[in-house]
């Protein structure tokens, strides 16, 4: 009961997830001022992928990788698959690797943990891309760093709220 | 033992797994930017399932957005709508503070209508308080004896006499006007050229007009002057007030009542009439007591053939750091229209004697 009660909310997340990330924040990117972006770059999908490696393990977090890389590269145009999924994939499978040595039992180093590893996903993603299309430029915006470390916030409330019920032993 | 290799087992098939998932992802990536043909199909094919729910959330996101600007647009037409207002009232206080002046400088404009002659000259004085012990009619004005002026100066407003200096101090002097129960000022009538003497009945009191000769007959209506008889402080023709009606005193002597032509109690600029030796150095040629033996003419609004029009004026105030108030007029010198020749018919201009050099002649 408890693996089908994971996978209703896991799918639910990344339904709410997708909607969230390429419907309302984009809209919301474009029209709202400039001190709200911070709020409206949040990385939920690489979230789901990170947080079901640090609770399940590195093939399930990849495996999830590839499902939030399709969910969120395939609604755009070409040229976000494959940079999104080993962005992904390498976060979550590090997220794995993670929680075989750390039980994330302070909320400040589950947070540094996540916010790392969104690091990584998005330094990952800007590399790839950077490497297929030269034309893209190099930006990091305090938006930017600000949508990580709020994503990474919510993403330490829910590995909290999540652990004690779905994290594997590791051991 | 099996347990160890089990484990080393699952770490290469982990290891594994992200090797290929990279390499795939390579690829893919590769051929997103190298075969379009191919991938931009596929992701055309899968973009409609998404955007079966999709678009209807980013048209409502967009509709929530456009709602939350135009609330936002809202907010700031507020914002501006309290500027302005700020703005408006700011203006409305300069606009009363330049009107207060403009009328001012108005009011000076018609005290240039006295002309006087070249031993005369004319000095401006604010109006700044009154006494009324009693029923005195005393102003004091801002001249004083810093400004040569000496008890017994004329003062005049732009439509007539006002009275005269009685004390100085260094900056100020005190203005007894013909209101004043103490003031008698000689007079003739400007038509018939009969004499008479004006009396002050003290404030708010109409002045009183006795005729030298009591048989001769008060008319209503009659501009009177001031006489310029011998020590009179006043100079001949200045114009005192109206005769508005003709009444009996308690000892049965007639008498007109006058309307001073001067509004004693609103006016605000005087002028003093002062020799004008008083400002030349190293001459004593007039006395205060002899200034009766000058002519004063009064311009009529008809004889001005130019007014001043006032064309912007800046204005700079600091209500809070010191209650100074600096206004900068800019101003042109406009003239008059010509007046109709019905106008010039029905208005004839002041017709006064020609004064002679010895006053009893006058007399």
């Amino acid at each position: 009961m408890r693996w089908i009660l994971g996978l209703i909310l896991l799918a639910l997340f990344l339904w709410l997830a997708q909607i969230v990330e390429l419907a309302i924040l984009p809209n919301l990117q474009e029209q709202l001022p400039l001190w709200t972006q911070p709020f409206l770059h949040l990385h939920l999908l690489a979230l789901a992928a990170i947080l079901t490696g640090m609770l399940r393990g590195e093939i399930q977090g990849m495996t999830l990788a590839v499902v939030a890389a399709g969910l969120y590269a395939l609604p755009q145009s070409p040229g976000h698959l494959g940079a999104s999924l080993i962005g992904f994939g390498l976060a979550a499978f590090l997220g794995g690797t993670l929680a075989r040595f750390f039980r994330f039992r302070g909320a400040g180093f589950r947070w540094l943990v996540i916010f790392l590893l969104l690091s990584l996903e998005t330094l990952s993603i800007g590399v790839i891309r950077r490497m297929i299309w030269e034309e893209l430029p190099w930006r990091l915006s305090w938006s930017l760093v600000g949508g990580l470390v709020l994503t990474a916030v919510i993403g330490s409330a829910l590995y909290a709220s999540l652990a004690p019920r779905f994290r594997r032993d590791f051991d | 033992m099996n347990e160890q290799r089990s484990g080393s087992w699952q770490g290469f098939v982990r290891w594994f797994l992200l090797l290929a998932l990279v390499v795939i992802g390579l690829a893919i990536a590769a051929g997103e930017q190298a075969r379009p043909d191919v991938v931009t199909p596929i992701f055309n094919r899968m973009r409609p399932v998404f955007d079966q729910y999709l678009n209807p959330v980013r048209a409502r996101t967009m509709r929530w957005t456009t709602s939350l600007l135009q609330l936002n647009e809202l907010w700031r037409v507020e914002q501006v709508n309290r500027q302005l207002r700020r703005e408006v009232r700011d203006l409305r206080t300069r606009n009363q503070l330049i009107e207060a002046e403009l009328g001012r400088m108005r009011r000076m404009a018609g005290l240039a209508r006295w002309s006087v002659p070249a031993e005369l000259a004319l000095l401006p004085a604010d109006v700044i308080g009154w006494e009324d012990p009693g029923q005195s009619e005393i102003m004091i004005i801002n001249r004083g004896r810093i400004d040569q002026v000496l008890p017994h100066d004329p003062v005049v407003a732009e439509s007539g006499l006002v009275g005269v200096v009685r004390s100085i101090d260094r900056g100020a002097a005190r203005v007894q006007t013909i209101a004043d129960p103490l003031s008698a000022v000689g007079v003739i009538s400007r038509e018939q050229r009969s004499r008479g003497i004006i009396y002050g009945r003290g404030r708010n009191q109409p002045l009183e007009f006795f005729p030298e000769n009591e048989v001769q007959p008060i008319v209503e209506g009659t501009i009177l002057i001031t006489s310029g008889f011998e020590d009179s402080v006043f100079p001949k023709g200045i114009v005192v007030g109206e005769i508005v009606a003709k009444e009996l005193n308690p000892y049965g002597l007639p008498y007109g009542v006058v309307e001073p032509a001067a509004q004693l109690q609103k006016v605000e600029e005087v002028l003093l009439i002062l020799p004008a030796y008083r400002f030349e150095e190293g001459e004593d040629q007039y006395t205060t007591g002899t200034l009766s033996r000058f002519r004063i003419e009064m311009l009529t609004t008809e004889t001005l053939k130019a007014e001043i029009v006032p064309t912007s004026a800046s204005l700079k105030f600091e209500l809070e750091t010191s209650p100074t108030l600096n206004v900068d007029f800019e101003f042109q010198v406009q003239p008059l229209a010509e007046p109709t020749t019905a106008t010039e018919l029905t208005t004839p201009p002041i017709d006064l004697e020609p004064t002679t050099p010895t006053s009893e002649a006058a007399r």
